[in-house]
């Protein structure tokens, strides 16, 4: 069963090769982080997206298609990303912005 | 059930009536269109409130087809069986597929620019009116690049918000 942080750093993998349009992908973590059955959160820049501010999107896990844990979404433009860092835009509930999570060489050498 | 999966149950009903619609060529293709856009907007509303979006704020606000469906596509593609897909072409093509389907709701203009819409008669740029029943609408969800794979993935989509 994969952990919280490998099933970030998969589907973060994944996005970037699906849609190259992502220039950057960050974790949001929050108070209760460590506890498994929380959502693994994903905040995604995309200049491709429309601006609608901080609007999350959700998938249930799927254990019997090997997925251990729910996940959720928030797309956001570059400039809503610069909002966010100046704190014009908040992320919901205790959530806060956490590390980075970049490409592997082979998906950024395909994306180029 | 939760308010998710009454929203996925709805959208999922929903999907099951553009099927039946879709499929019987008596009918204008405005109905099939109204039910495909109405599965996608309850779609992403399931998806919003699975997130922890307020079930009441949602269900009276607008979901944005154009901004959410590509996210959630590209969140089941990315999950299935922990593979990395290399179809990422379909996510290019989605993003524009989803702006159509949206913009098929009375509730979005397109700026002004497409009152054409699936539900309720429109003022045609040259003053007449339009009822949905007679609009040729040029879109159809099967001869779309990547449409039948959006099919596929937000009617699994919905079942599995059920769970």
């Amino acid at each position: 069963m994969s952990t919280k942080d490998e099933t970030a750093r998969t589907l973060a993998e994944a996005h970037f090769r699906l849609d190259q349009g992502i220039t950057r992908i960050f974790r949001i973590i929050e108070a209760d982080e460590s506890n498994g059955s929380r959502p693994v959160k994903l905040l995604e820049v995309n200049p491709m997206t429309t601006e609608v501010g901080i609007s999350p999107v959700g998938m249930t896990a799927d254990h019997a298609r090997g997925v251990f844990h729910s996940v959720v979404v928030v797309e956001i433009t570059p400039d809503e990303f610069e909002r966010l860092q100046r704190g014009e835009l908040k992320l919901p509930a205790d959530w806060k912005l956490g590390e980075e999570l970049f490409p592997h060489e082979s998906v950024t050498g395909m994306a180029s | 059930m939760n308010w998710t999966q009454a929203f996925a149950r709805q959208a999922a009903s929903d999907l099951a009536a553009r099927h039946v619609l879709a499929a019987e060529g008596t009918l204008p293709s405005c109905h099939a269109l109204h039910f495909l856009q109405m599965g996608c907007e309850k779609l992403c509303k399931a998806s919003m409130i699975s997130a922890g979006r307020d079930p009441i704020e949602v269900q009276r606000s607008h979901a944005s087809i154009a901004k959410h469906l590509p996210t959630i596509v590209r969140v089941y593609m990315s999950r299935e069986a922990g593979r990395l897909p290399r179809d990422n072409w379909m996510v290019d093509a989605i993003r524009p597929l989803a702006r159509k389907i949206e913009l098929l709701s009375p509730a979005v203009r397109g700026g002004g620019r497409s009152p054409e819409n699936c539900e309720y008669p429109w003022v045609a740029p040259d003053g007449s009116i339009t009822a949905p029943a007679d609009h040729p609408f040029e879109f159809s969800i099967l001869f779309e690049k990547a449409g039948v794979a959006l099919l596929k993935i937000i009617h699994q989509a919905a079942i599995d918000l059920q769970r």
